[in-house]
């Protein structure tokens, strides 16, 4: 059949039906655009929870903290148990732990300033004193990460800014500002100033100390106001102001031997009284959250796919019964049944794909449109992602594949039906 | 030769018998009148002649094929090929004009295009139907049963299956109608097997059949 006579044959079969057929293709339409658009945001939705609850933490390793809740000189909660010297070599000695890192607080009063963007800046912090290993392999290769008081004349003291310290920036002050929002990467660099001995709310005796400082990683695993600095500087700054204090670890990163060995130094660990946080705990939390918007946001899909369906295969079928009878007279006349079963493949099959692949493109667009809007109204999500819009071909092609056969193919069933259905029973009223 | 030969045709609706054990032969050329009381069962006959109604009883064969047992397919492709019908209730596609309801049916079955807008303007033109962009749905009782005879005739049927043709139309209008078929049929030698009322239109016929009780009988 030439595609001309093809091209008469649907004008002819649509004449004065154009409005049931454009609704019935809308239906398929807004059906594709709401499934693409709820799928890619929703696997966005997902990038960005997995982005705030990872962890760097490796799998060989164990963190442990205070049972208490104090971060360095903002103390919230006291009582609790305490990591001292003798619990750190009691655990030293186990034969399962291959080594361990301390964490330290500085127990003084500390702020931070700078300029970001032209406007100066401050926020009381904690310092909290690492190792070099806190970083990890491939940045200590390009950080000296060593400093003293005695250095502050001639380097910048490293920093490890905390992320969330970051977003709480990006939140807060950069949005009330008009700044820009400021990635972790984006930061890096960053010269600034770091005041011991002084914060907006405290003062000590002794004179505040002050150090020229330039953030050279960023962290997920530090708590929200602490900066890393090198362990020893803390010592020094901790002995300096505070000579009486005794000394306490606020973290000890404890790397076992074999990753298997992790339960048991866990469950060491948590016998002495102590917090013990692993990369499978931390990911098992953010596992549960993150499964339940999961599961919501899949049931959310599953019920638009699942109307836009019914009503598209609704709506197909109910135009299809509409034309029984015109259906009925082309049969009675003598029109091959292979005939009217291709023109009516090609009407339904092919424009139901044109309306569909129309239909995915703008959801595309407006998943990332909104997708757009959304970072730009929070810096906070503009520094954690890139986009909150995820287009995964080939899930969405799956997608739109299982829509076009479903509805076009009950459709085509029901067609069937009507060829098989004698001519008499057709025509009939 | 028979066009058409229908043998022991047995119809019935639930417990209502219809049709029992009629037997007919149509002639090529021949003009048949079909005559009956209301209700007696002469458009089920045209339905079964025409293969439309295939739960019959009895055998059928049109052209010397034997249409029991052919799929819908092979039914519909020998309709096509010698069987022309206008309806009762005419059964156009109210959104299309007369022009387009009478090449519809070769349209959808891809036969020469050019060919069926001549012949259908011809007898369009004949039978004084106006071929513009009107629809159908707006014309009148009399000239939608024209164009429903038109579609029948356009595909230079074997045998054309009318049921009561002229039942919307004036005296003049019959006439002309039954003049151009009388024309036509003498062209295309053409049967035609008309369900009919009028006088006129019977005086035309070479055979007058009753159906009564389930079977034709000759009328004298």
């Amino acid at each position: 059949m030439k595609s001309s006579e093809v091209k008469l044959a649907l004008h002819l079969w649509n004449r004065g039906h154009w409005k049931d057929y454009i609704f019935s293709q809308g239906m398929l339409f807004t059906a594709s655009l709401l499934l693409v658009f709820f799928i890619s945001i929703g696997l966005g939705v997902q990038n960005l929870l997995d982005r705030f609850l990872s962890s760097d933490l490796p799998a060989e390793q164990v963190r442990v903290t205070p049972s208490g809740m104090q971060v360095g000189f903002f103390q919230t909660e006291t009582g609790g148990m305490e990591i001292t010297e003798e619990i750190k070599s009691e655990l030293e000695n186990s034969p399962l732990v291959e080594r361990i890192d301390p964490q330290i607080y500085a127990h003084v009063p500390a702020l931070l300033r700078g300029q970001l963007g032209g406007q100066p800046y401050y926020t009381d912090i904690t310092l909290e004193g690492v190792t070099g290993e806190f970083l990890g392999d491939s940045l200590l290769e390009d950080i000296n990460w060593s400093y003293v008081l005695d250095d502050s004349s001639s380097r910048f003291l490293p920093i490890i800014l905390s992320e969330n310290l970051l977003l709480l920036y990006n939140a807060g002050f950069a949005e009330s500002n008009n700044l820009l929002g400021l990635t972790p990467d984006g930061v890096l660099g960053t010269e600034c100033i770091v005041t011991l001995g002084r914060s907006s709310i405290a003062d000590l005796d002794n004179p505040p100390v002050t150090v020229r400082a330039r953030i050279e990683a960023t962290s997920r695993n530090m708590n929200l106001f602490a900066i890393g600095v090198p362990f020893e500087f803390v010592d020094e700054i901790n002995s300096l102001f505070l000579p009486d204090d005794t000394r306490r670890f606020s973290a000890l990163v404890i790397t076992a031997k074999r990753a298997e060995d992790v339960p048991e130094i866990v469950r060491i660990v948590e016998e002495t009284g102590l917090r013990a946080e692993t990369r499978r705990g931390i990911a098992q939390k953010a596992e549960i959250l993150v499964g339940a918007v999961t599961a919501a946001l899949s049931a959310l899909a599953a019920a638009i796919l699942l109307s836009a369906l019914s009503s598209a295969i609704h709506t197909l079928v109910a135009d299809l019964k509409n034309r029984r009878f015109a259906l009925g007279v082309l049969m009675a006349l003598g029109t091959p049944h292979d005939r009217l079963a291709m023109i009516f493949a090609f009407q339904i099959l092919f424009m139901s794909f044109i309306s569909m692949v129309l239909g995915a493109v703008l959801g595309c667009l407006l998943a990332w449109g909104a997708s757009s809007a959304l970072l730009s109204l929070s810096p906070v999500l503009r520094a954690a992602v890139d986009s909150l819009a995820v287009f995964p071909a080939g899930w969405l092609a799956a997608g739109i594949g299982v829509m076009l056969t479903t509805s076009t193919g009950t459709a085509y069933i029901f067609f069937g039906r009507i060829l098989k259905t004698p001519v008499t029973r057709l025509l009939r009223p | 030769m028979s066009i058409i030969e229908a043998r022991n045709i047995e119809r019935s609706f639930d417990d209502l018998t219809v049709l029992s054990g009629l037997d007919l032969d149509v002639k090529q050329g021949e003009f048949l009148a079909i005559v009956g009381r209301s209700g007696v069962g002469k458009s089920t006959l045209l339905a079964i002649l025409g293969t439309h109604d295939l739960d019959h009883g009895g055998t059928l064969r049109i052209a010397e094929k034997a249409t029991d047992g052919l799929s819908s397919s092979a039914l519909a492709a020998l309709r096509r090929e010698y069987l022309g019908f206008v309806f009762q209730d005419f059964y156009l596609l109210p959104a299309l004009t007369a022009m387009e309801n009478v090449i519809l049916p070769t349209v959808f079955s891809g036969g020469d295009l050019k060919k069926a807008r001549t012949h259908a303007r011809d007898i369009l033109d004949k039978l004084s139907v106006r071929t513009d962009e009107t629809p159908t749905s707006l014309l009148s009782r009399g000239e939608r049963q024209r164009v429903a005879v038109a579609r029948g005739l356009v595909n230079r049927p074997s045998v054309l299956l009318a049921d009561e043709p002229s039942a919307s139309l004036d005296e003049e209008s019959e006439n002309i109608l039954f003049d151009l078929l009388d024309e036509l049929r003498r062209q295309q030698n053409f049967a035609l097997i008309a369900v009919v009322h009028s006088t006129s239109v019977l005086n035309r016929a070479d055979r007058i059949l009753e159906l009564k009780d389930g079977i034709l009988h000759e009328v004298i």
